[in-house]
């Protein structure tokens, strides 16, 4: 599982990262505060829906202060050089959601088989090709024939029915 | 436990399609066990959505097997590369690979595949005996008594399972937060929805997990680059010695019993288990020099008693309707989208699910011990499939499988959402395991603890007056001041150390 690996020791990473995320999570939790405060908070003999989440809110501010006091450094992994990567890879996703939605599932499935094998993993053309298309076909066939989800409308499979 | 229910859990496991997938299930475990970087969470999670066509207990059944089996997989891997394939084989990697190195991988899995079935076996028994007894005393708990033990369970995964116990409390309370997103379940009020009608419903749970365990792992692996080493896939003759079982045979005992214990306790299971048995194991040797050269008993006993615990950690799922850890809260979630809520009801309202999956888990561990020793060499062979290739396969997968849950195009976004959550938690060091049992527990927690207020006219001393909350709530603060105390003893501990210390 995760949690348990053992953390990147990049002493530069370390000093910038350091603490920061528990200011970071301080300011979300006081956020979420805030907004909980809008609900109806009711009484303690009748609790309204936003006591509770205040109560966590202001729990998850308090813990979110014993991290910045006691973080220690060596529990920040630096970036190692793969931040483009990482953002290229959510945009990646980003983009298999909006294809998924507006082209059907065969082909945003493809271009994502492919962006990642051919340009994030730098596997050949040969491999891409096959896992992408065997990938595809088989989540295809099990998603759509099987399990018969209804999948938004495809362009492949239409053009193919038609 | 009668007789008749232990019958009716054989006569669930033992049809046909029950048999076919508690073999998939042990199957797909074992793989993922030998995969470094895709965990049991991760493929539970992924592997949900096909669950909803499925039986409830055929799903809990499979996905059981996948829990299970994976703490064989990992013990392979750590043997032949020290490469602990999830982590409660990390153990295994100081004497099974020094094994390996000696020639003796072969014993050293074979030992390993023995203790995990007799761990498994006994924890299978203990669970008969011990759940129903436990279902008949939650049966009188009242809110109150449900409130203490959610926040006790929460507490205990956070205390026990990970580095910073701070942190582990942020990630937690982050959980709550998020579950209490949509319809307030007592006055219909929605909350946090930002007028978004996708929200009404609150953040879909197999979403977030998808998100933070699927992608999130993925996205976190993309930085890290090569791989495993093949030191020695020689595996030679499996079965062990004489003098082999002679010195393993009390290490698989005692784990058995230490695993059985340590997976009932909210927040243990594999790891801390198989830790605490190699402990006892060195600490009780008369040469625990030979610790880390390649005894047998680091091997035979940490793996007995992970096994053990992945049995007994359902226990508290099963009786109490409380999820012990990460992994079985998933499989309440599996549950509850099938409309089956787990408590100590559902020994008697599903008998069928209740001994189904327990004798499910005797099939199953028979299963993996006649699979694994003769198909070792076959699973190593799975640590060829490259990175990137199941980098590919678990985005798209996640996000197919997340739209075939609800047909929502929002909860595609909710994934990739928590993907990056999921990633900056593992770089920033917060665990994203608790945010998902809180996630789970949320609901549970925030409508046992109105309902105590309601009940006693708006007193919070209700969960002080009632023996069993009262206890359970004593033993939350002594863990949480303890818990405090120590993480507040380390910065002064490390100033008044001498410089480069």
């Amino acid at each position: 599982m995760t949690g348990q690996e053992p953390r990147t020791d990049d002493p530069a990473a370390s000093r910038d990262g350091r603490r920061a995320g528990g200011v970071v999570t301080l300011v979300l939790a006081a956020a979420g505060a805030v907004l909980a405060s809008r609900l109806p908070l009711g009484t303690l003999t009748d609790p309204g829906p936003g006591l509770w989440p205040l109560a966590v809110a202001l729990a998850t501010a308090l813990a979110s202060l014993a991290v910045i006091v006691t973080d220690v450094p060596d529990d920040y992994e630096g970036l190692a050089g793969g931040g483009r990567r990482i953002a290229v890879a959510v945009a990646a996703v980003a983009v298999l959601v909006v294809l998924f939605t507006t082209a059907g599932f065969i082909l945003s499935g493809l271009a994502c088989f492919v962006f990642w094998l051919r340009f994030l993993g730098r596997e050949s053309w040969r491999l891409t090709a096959i896992v992408s298309a065997g990938g595809v076909g088989v989540l295809y066939v099990l998603f759509a024939l099987v399990l018969r989800v209804p999948l938004p409308p495809d362009l492949v499979a239409g053009l193919w029915e038609a | 436990m009668s007789l008749d229910s232990v019958l009716l859990g054989f006569e669930v496991a033992l049809q046909p399609v029950n048999l076919v997938y508690v073999f998939v299930g042990v199957f797909i475990g074992t793989v993922i066990g030998v995969l470094p970087g895709l965990g049991p969470t991760a493929t539970i999670a992924l592997l949900l959505p096909l669950t909803y066509t499925m039986d409830p207990a055929t799903a809990v059944i499979m996905l059981a097997g996948i829990y299970y089996g994976s703490m064989y997989g990992g013990t392979i891997t750590s043997v032949l590369l020290q490469l602990p394939g999830e982590a409660a084989s990390v153990v295994t990697t100081i004497d099974g690979h020094q094994m390996a190195l000696q020639g003796r991988a072969g014993p050293a899995l074979g030992i390993a595949a023995i203790g995990s079935f007799i761990g498994g076996t006994v924890s299978i028994i203990g669970l008969m005996a011990f759940a129903p007894l436990l279902s008949d005393v939650a049966l009188s708990f009242g809110p109150p008594e449900y409130t203490a033990l959610t926040l006790l369970g929460l507490l205990l995964v956070t205390y026990l399972g990970t580095r910073s116990t701070a942190k582990s409390l942020v990630s937690a309370g982050f959980g709550l937060f998020l579950a209490s997103v949509g319809q307030d379940p007592v006055s219909g009020t929605t909350r946090f929805t930002f007028d978004s009608i996708a929200l009404t419903g609150g953040l879909e749970f197999v979403a977030v997990v998808m998100g933070l365990f699927g992608i999130g792992e993925i996205l976190h692996d993309l930085e890290r680059a090569g791989g495993a080493t093949m030191t020695s896939t020689r595996v030679g003759r499996l079965w062990p010695t004489v003098r082999d079982w002679a010195q393993a045979r009390g290490a698989i005992m005692r784990g058995s019993v230490v695993g059985f214990a340590l997976g009932v306790i909210p927040g243990g299971g594999g790891l801390i288990s198989s830790l605490a048995s190699y402990a006892i194991e060195k600490r009780r040797a008369r040469q625990p020099e030979r610790f880390g050269k390649g005894a047998i008993e680091g091997v035979a006993g940490p793996e007995t008693a992970n096994n053990a615990a992945a049995t007994s950690t359902f226990i508290p799922l099963l009786t109490l309707g409380i999820p012990s850890n990460v992994v079985v809260a998933l499989l309440f979630g599996a549950l509850l989208i099938q409309g089956i809520t787990p408590g100590p009801q559902l020994i008697t309202t599903h008998p069928e699910i209740f001994w189904g999956v327990i004798a499910s888990m005797f099939v199953g561990n028979l299963m993996l011990l006649l699979l694994n020793i003769p198909l070792i060499g076959v699973f190593v062979q799975i640590l060829r499939l490259r990175a990137s290739v199941l980098g590919a396969i678990t985005v798209v997968v996640s996000v197919l499988g997340v739209y075939s849950v609800n047909n929502n195009p929002f909860d595609m976004w909710v994934v990739l959402g928590s993907a990056v959550a999921g990633y900056l938690m593992r770089k920033t060091g917060f665990p994203p395991g608790p945010l998902v049992l809180a996630f789970i527990l949320g609901p549970i927690m925030e409508r046992s603890f109105r309902q105590s207020l309601i009940m006693s006219d708006g007193h919070l001393s209700i969960f002080a007056t009632r023996p069993t909350s009262a206890a359970i709530l004593a033993l939350a603060v002594v863990l949480l001041g303890w818990s405090t105390l120590k993480g507040a003893r380390k910065p002064w501990q490390r100033l008044r150390a001498p410089a480069g210390g």
